[in-house]
């Protein structure tokens, strides 16, 4: 099964998320797999955030896969779940890359999202809400909110949708 | 505490005036003193509040204990904060802050809160009840 957790930032996503993966570990086993996406960039910041990231999951038996891009090159053990951490980071690691083509980027990584779903027991997206902040962006910026638009809505035709709030499950979605 | 979030503008102070009968103070995070937030009935704008405390230079650690010991303080304090994170990474490093601590605020505030809606275009939804969460998973 596939999971779409998403959420403002700091609303608790990745305490849930993994809270999520281990339940569904321990019912179903399989290993787990945390498929961290994030560029080690070297700024402090960035640095504090994985640290932080690292001590939330320490201790609760991920393996961690690191890759930034190309998720269609991942190789994850059969029956595995998978925590992939997060969409907001491969979208704009596989959209402003020097040597990718933009274009491209929604396809590939659905590509690379089918590719894991197939192999792994359960597959745990963790992404981000960033379409409410009533701000205008340039049109790069739009372009990747675009984006993500997209991945959401295509993932929410295939997955289970988890909006977190305030480290809450908010109302499930209404289909019609 | 009961703890009442949303984005701007979706009437989450009308949305609890026309249920409870407020008798004692509502205090606005925009201007008001951790004091008062911590002896005050209904605390507004907390998004506000922790972006003052920030840009008095509190650390967010400081202002994340603030939180849980204002919990323990006003245990029948009513927030009322809107939701600040559902955009675009900011650029700027003083509102990347904001986002982060208010955000964290608002998980703390809605684990030690009995009760949890979500304002949403002036409808309620409630996420918390009798301190369980409305939405299990």
């Amino acid at each position: 099964m596939i999971f779409l957790v998403t959420g403002g930032a700091a609303s608790g996503k990745s305490e849930y998320a993994e809270k999520l993966a281990c339940r569904l570990s321990a019912i179903d086993g399989g290993p787990l797999i945390y498929l961290a996406t994030m560029q080690p960039a070297g700024d402090p910041e960035t640095a504090a955030r994985i640290r932080r990231h690292q001590a939330l999951r320490a201790g609760k038996g991920f393996r961690t896969l690191e890759r930034c891009r190309d998720l269609s090159g991942v190789q994850v053990p059969g029956q595995s779940v998978v925590l992939l951490e997060c969409l907001m980071n491969l979208a704009a690691n596989e959209m402003f890359a020097p040597d990718s083509n933009p274009d491209l980027a929604f396809e590939r990584i659905c590509a690379g999202l089918v590719h894991l779903a197939e192999q792994s027991r359960h597959l745990i997206v963790v992404s981000g809400d960033l379409f409410s902040d009533g701000a205008v962006y340039s049109p790069e910026t739009e372009a990747y909110r675009r984006l993500m638009a997209r991945l959401h809505t295509w993932l929410a035709a295939r997955a289970e949708i988890r909006e977190i709030v305030c480290g809450l499950v908010g109302a499930p979605p209404q289909t019609p | 505490m009961y703890l009442i979030v949303g984005g701007c503008g979706q009437g989450k102070l009308s949305w609890l005036r026309k249920r409870e009968e407020i008798h004692g103070k509502i205090a606005d995070g925009a201007v008001c003193s951790m004091q008062e937030a911590e002896s005050c009935v209904v605390l507004d704008h907390f998004h506000l509040l922790v972006r003052r405390l920030l840009e008095e230079g509190k650390p967010s650690a400081e202002i994340l204990s603030w939180t849980e010991s204002l919990c323990d303080k006003n245990p029948y304090l009513i927030v009322i904060s809107d939701e600040i994170g559902c955009g675009i990474v900011p650029l700027e490093k003083s509102e990347r802050d904001w986002r982060e601590t208010g955000g964290r605020a608002c998980c703390i505030l809605a684990e030690r809160s009995e009760r949890v809606d979500r304002i949403v275009c002036g409808i309620g939804i409630r996420l918390k009840e009798g301190g369980r969460p409305c939405f299990q998973s």
